[in-house]
């Protein structure tokens, strides 16, 4: 145990401090618990108490662990009152892990509001799987809504965790989930809240080690500048071994540089200040070059056997309502279908299912720990997980006994899956979901979407007979190959779709509500679709309107996204580094939270591009060449570039593939070498066997 | 059919729960205790439970009552023993009985109060005496509430750190009166109110 090292706060006020300690617990012997210890600290006016794990005898010679610096709770006291649901702000949920004498403490930072934060269920398996290690604490961090912000501000309250009140920027570790490009101004918020510099090479000392993970991860560079050190891949499969390095560097007083050429060593991590980009006069990078080892490319690292991977049962039960307030369990990870333009479908490969046993018995836990009223079976694509029958099966009796109810989200509409919809909900009949993606057939060949009219018709049929009557449809605009064909194409689905009610509905009096949303089409790295060029907001918005026209139908709603917002998901998605200082623009504007679209300003953006002598439409619009440099390319998710390639040609004839059941397409992800998963196995020479 | 009444605490970060929330906490408590309660029959079938005397966000208590309907017996020893351990932080079931006092007999609140930034000191008990009024906001408009009607028994004591405690007794129903209404006369920047007894008409203890 190291000697206390208190910081100068403390050593005035520490004899202060024993007193308020023992005038709140009669019996010291139990200040060792940390409930106790929770309590006397939560009011104790004290702003920082003591350095990490230190030991400090008190009078009666008991021997006291100290949680770390902890910020002043009594300010918290005055400012909580002030904002809208604090309940977000003040941790002491049912189910969180308090580990004040942990060696390593990691702030698990989720760059949005708390209510999106603790519906993550990635967020979940890395809170708990780095819980599970001896010694080490991860604690959650998300970010204050603008009342609380300000208030944070206006005191001088920096960013703390959840758990122990320990600032940010006292942890050994500020580890950030990225799972959407537009929370990148909300990272660099939450660095600044912290009172961390954003820059990686502005902050001197090893810790905090800022890190990235998650799926924007893919592509790193926009963000690059800002991190030591992105975990490629499956983060509970690589963490703990950087925290180990970490807190082994630490203790050795090694420096960040040194610590990083070590880090650089673990598969699946990615250090980007090891790597320099150079750029041709026309914008395209040049090269990127490794500096000294550093790896030339970073292959992501998965979950081998994800049967018996780690899954949190047992996480914290959120104390007021989240977004989606419920638990949920991984049917399995990766997809077998190949859409073209599916960054998941692609990222999570290669397809890793779970076993209905194991699943009935982490469902079964997961509720009984949480006194949940609902139960989720999450994955890509829930149909098309083999054993669903006996999952339900294994599940349904128990959860009605409990009163709980299921929730699948992400199954395809036919017969079986409308039957368990009926067991699992009862009389319930929640809106039926489609996700099309393209109007006409010719485009969603294109795009590798295998759903036909006759499924999504003879699907509906039964539903509407069956008494449904909600129907939500999605469909994308912009997608490479598409013509105005194409997008009446939607409208007239859309028609058949009502006659479709007209003819099957059992209650007529009760007319449809057919809801037809689209999106606009962003391209995304480590896709088929990555050399693709996104179509101009006027040219997606001439399409709206096209569409729009010819869906006045009855009983008929239809929504399009904001183009705006998905221009600078496209100029973000497959940014380079020259981006970091427009973010940094953006965020010193005021931008953050820009998920959230009351935040948003495109104007915003506009301005930093221009300033920074950058042209948006480099980033968005433009048709990449096929032997372009792409600034991703360090990365690789397992998948080759040259089945990409493969894939991209066939778009542009229409030409589908078949999903990874039906046959191997040899995309590479079977490298990974996956157990139990959907891949041939590969022998020891590398090859794939069929 | 048994109606049940708990008597539990919310102190500490659980202050900040929500009315709202604290329902929703309290049902999940009761389902991971795997304690049995009655649901409401119809469509959206729900348990029957009612936490009474809704609490302020911010306000800290001693004596929040949750009632609720079972259809099987419950032990009422083992209960609060039951079913703490599954509480969040600051939540704390103190004692469970059978709901056999009526609601409507508390008319009374014994509240303490930690007052932050009292610049004056005005004299409380002279100011309920006389027809002071307070305005109450509500959903359906502005509400004059009297004094004499809401408060008894003000006492006001200063603390060494420059703080004032506040003791007193307020209307629990009809009307409601909430201790943060007396920033209009008191004028103090921060409170931390504590909710410690429920009282009858006669200042006697509510059972």
């Amino acid at each position: 145990m190291n000697s206390p090292v208190f910081s100068y706060l403390d050593f005035i006020r520490r004899a202060n401090f024993r007193e308020q300690f023992a005038a709140f617990s009669k019996n010291p012997r139990r200040m060792l618990c940390h409930a106790t210890l929770r309590r006397a600290l939560f009011f104790c006016p004290i702003r920082a108490i003591c350095q990490a794990h230190a030991k400090m005898p008190c009078k009666n010679g008991v021997n006291v662990v100290l949680f770390t610096h902890m910020i002043d709770t009594t300010i918290l006291n005055e400012i909580l009152p002030l904002v809208q649901k604090p309940a977000r702000y003040t941790g002491g949920e049912y189910g969180e892990t308090v580990k004040p004498g942990a060696a390593l403490r990691v702030a698990l930072c989720f760059p949005d509001l708390y209510e999106i934060g603790m519906s993550n269920l990635g967020c979940r398996i890395l809170y708990g799987s780095g819980n599970a290690e001896d010694g080490i604490a991860v604690e959650r961090v998300f970010a204050p809504d603008k009342d609380f912000r300000e208030q944070m501000t206006k005191n001088g309250v920096p960013l703390y965790t959840l758990e122990t009140k320990t600032p940010v920027s006292e942890c050994d570790i500020a580890a950030f989930s990225l799972g959407y490009e537009m929370c990148f101004t909300t990272v660099l918020d939450m660095l600044h809240l912290a009172g961390l510099p954003l820059y990686s090479e502005q902050r001197d000392s090893l810790t905090p080690l800022v890190v990235g993970g998650g799926v924007c991860c893919y592509n790193p560079e926009p963000i690059a500048d800002f991190f030591d050190l992105f975990i490629i891949g499956e983060g509970e499969e690589v963490n703990t071994e950087v925290y180990r390095l970490l807190e082994r560097h630490r203790n050795a007083g090694g420096s960040k540089s040194a610590f990083l050429l070590e880090a650089a060593k673990i598969p699946g991590v990615y250090v980007p200040s090891r790597y320099e980009t150079a750029y041709n006069a026309n914008g395209t990078v040049a090269a990127i070059s490794p500096r000294d080892d550093a790896p030339a490319t970073v292959t992501k690292r998965i979950v081998r056997d994800f049967d018996s991977a780690y899954f949190p049962t047992a996480s914290p039960v959120p104390s007021t309502e989240i977004t989606h307030d419920r638990v949920s369990v991984e049917l399995f990870r990766g997809c077998i279908h190949g859409c073209r333009f599916c960054q998941a479908g692609y990222a999570y490969r290669p397809l890793r299912e779970k076993s209905a046993k194991t699943l009935i018995r982490q469902g079964k836990a997961a509720i009984a720990h949480s006194g949940c009223e609902e139960l989720g079976l999450l994955s890509l694509s829930s149909s098309d997980y083999t054993e669903l029958a006996a999952l339900c099966d294994g599940l349904l009796p128990e959860l009605s006994q409990k009163g709980a109810s299921l929730s699948l989200p992400s199954l395809r509409v036919d017969r079986f899956s409308l039957e368990l919809m009926r067991r699992a909900l009862g009389l319930r009949k929640p809106g039926l979901t489609f996700a099309p993606e393209a109007g006409s057939q010719r485009l969603r060949d294109v795009i590798n979407k295998k759903i036909t009219e006759e499924d999504i018709l003879n699907g509906l049929s039964s539903a509407f007979s069956g008494g449904w009557n909600t129907v939500k449809l999605y469909f994308m605009l912009g997608l490479p190959g598409e013509t105005d064909e194409d997008v009446l194409a939607i409208a007239e689905l859309t028609r058949k779709i009502y006659w479709t009610w007209k003819s099957a509905a059992t209650d007529k009096k009760r007319p449809p509500r057919i809801t037809v949303s689209t999106s606009f089409f962003v391209p995304k790295p480590h896709t088929a679709f990555q050399w693709a060029g996104q179509i101009t907001p006027e040219e997606y918005m001439r399409r709206v309107s096209l569409l729009r026209e010819e869906l006045h139908i009855k009983n008929v709603v239809y929504n399009w996204h904001d183009a705006e917002n998905s221009v600078i998901e496209a100029l973000l998605a497959r940014g380079d580094r020259r981006l970091s200082p427009v973010l940094e623009r953006v965020w010193r504007d005021g931008g953050n939270l820009e998920g959230w679209s009351e935040n948003f300003s495109f104007e915003r953006w506009q301005n930093a591009m221009t300033d920074s002598g950058l042209e948006l439409s480099f980033y968005t619009e433009r048709q990449r060449g096929k032997d372009e440099i792409l600034p991703w390319q360090t990365i690789s998710i397992g998948v080759d570039a040259s089945f990409l390639l493969k894939e991209a040609v066939r778009a542009e004839t229409a030409a589908t593939t078949p999903n990874c059941r039906e046959s191997c397409s040899a995309c590479g992800a079977a490298e990974l070498c996956a157990e139990n998963s959907v891949c041939p196995k590969i022998t020891a020479g590398g090859a794939a066997n069929a | 059919m048994l109606k049940y009444r708990l008597i539990f605490e919310k102190t500490d970060t659980a202050v900040f729960i929500s009315h709202l929330d604290t329902m929703r906490t309290l049902q999940r408590i009761f389902r991971r205790a795997d304690i049995p309660v009655k649901y409401s029959q119809g469509f959206n079938p729900h348990p029957i439970m009612s936490v009474v005397l809704p609490l302020s966000v911010g306000q800290s208590s001693l004596c929040e009552v949750l009632d609720f309907e079972s259809e099987s017996a419950l032990n009422l020893k083992e209960l609060p023993g039951r079913l703490t351990p599954f509480c969040p932080h600051g939540i704390r079931i103190t004692d469970a009985r059978l709901a056999l006092g009526k609601i409507s007999a508390i008319k009374w609140v014994e509240v303490t109060g930690t007052l932050y930034g009292l610049t004056q000191s005005p004299d409380l008990a002279a100011l309920c005496g006389s027809g002071a009024t307070i305005t109450k906001k509500t959903k359906k408009g502005e509400l004059q509430l009297t004094l004499s009607e809401c408060v008894r028994q003000p006492e006001l004591s200063a603390n060494a750190d420059g703080s004032q405690t506040l003791r007193l007794f307020i209307s629990a129903q009809e009307p409601s009166f909430n201790p943060e209404l007396l920033r209009q006369v008191l004028g103090y920047a921060r409170a931390e109110y504590r909710r410690v007894s429920l009282r009858t008409a006669d200042f006697e203890g509510w059972a």
